[in-house]
């Protein structure tokens, strides 16, 4: 989702969810930490169900970036559209 | 003179029972590590619970060594530097036990700043890395058994009983689940898990577990002022 307007010029930035599928070992804890962005498949492994992160939820993003096992979850900080 | 026994024996005791909730958490944080790698999963609890808890158990069990260390240091019988906190060789008191208690405390550092910076490393680094909290948990038991005074009294060796156990439980689950299909490295494991509790036990048995353990250290150091500070240890284990 796009973050708020912050008036006309200011930079705005989204922050976008990437899981590397070769990676992944299926720890869940993603999913467990952002249930709104996130849903299990059939096999405990995590799929995109919305890739923009709202501000709100964001310090539990960073937080799955932290813990995640194998490093295969990370948070891409890109320039807002 | 009053005062300054008071001084050691106070430092002695807060060294000795720091000592006893550092290793309790350490293996909380092994136990809970291992069953965080085993995915394990306890009723509804999300899983991401566990790994938090491994990570704040342990920065938890790093502050109680920061105190179990500094009154170590600080206690003026032990006649220890302040170089004794990281640097494991030529000690005065104890040298030995105390050496593998400093080894398993660098080590413990080495994981703590590879898994702070772990976004930095190869996962596979860092894991490798990961692996010598078996070794640090041992040296941790060996240090506690080897250079505490306490180590005769049934409700420390009730400590390290229990730390034993859940430790040997939770690797041999491990081993079980795991999928290594290798049969050297599985053989190993087994063979380590069961012949390295048989020796600590052996060990526990044949020396700290006997009350005149305790009494065989001395510190060689002639200065008057220590010898006029009647130890801890020694009147504990002596009298």
């Amino acid at each position: 989702m796009v973050s708020k307007e912050l008036g006309r010029g200011a930079l705005r930035f989204e922050h976008q969810l990437v899981i590397d599928p070769t990676v992944c070992d299926g720890y869940g804890y993603c999913v467990e930490l952002l249930p709104s962005n996130l849903i299990f498949d059939d096999w405990g492994y995590p799929i995109i169900k919305e890739r923009y992160v709202d501000d709100e939820h964001l310090e539990l993003a960073y937080r799955a970036v932290k813990l995640c096992p194998k490093l295969a979850f990370r948070v891409n900080k890109i320039r807002g559209r | 003179m009053m005062l300054s026994i008071l001084g050691t024996q106070i430092m002695w005791y807060v060294t000795r029972s720091s000592g006893f909730i550092a290793l309790l958490l350490l293996t909380m944080t092994v136990v809970l590590g291992v069953s965080s790698a085993q995915k394990v999963k306890v009723g509804k609890i999300p899983r991401v619970y566990f790994a938090e808890l491994h990570r704040s158990i342990a920065l938890f069990a790093l502050v109680l060594l920061a105190i179990h260390i500094f009154t170590a240091v600080v206690d003026p019988f032990t006649k220890l530097g302040w170089t004794t906190a990281f640097d494991p060789f030529g000690r005065t008191y104890r040298p030995l036990y105390l050496g593998i208690g400093v080894t398993a405390f660098d080590l413990l550092l080495a994981i703590l700043v590879t898994s702070l910076l772990r976004d930095r490393l190869k996962q596979r680094t860092w894991k490798k890395l990961h692996f010598l909290s078996y070794v640090i948990w041992v040296f941790a038991v060996v240090h506690g058994l080897g250079t505490g005074t306490d180590s005769h009294y049934s409700f420390a060796l009730a400590i390290y009983g229990v730390c034993l156990l859940a430790v040997v439980i939770s690797v041999w689950v491990r081993i079980l689940d795991s999928e290594t299909k290798t049969s050297l490295l599985r053989f190993s494991a087994y063979a380590l898990t069961l012949f390295a509790p048989f020796l600590l036990v052996l060990w526990t048995l044949s020396g700290p577990a006997k009350s005149s353990w305790s009494k065989r250290f001395v510190p060689n150091v002639s200065s008057s002022h220590v010898k006029s500070v009647t130890s801890p240890s020694e009147r504990e284990a002596g009298e």
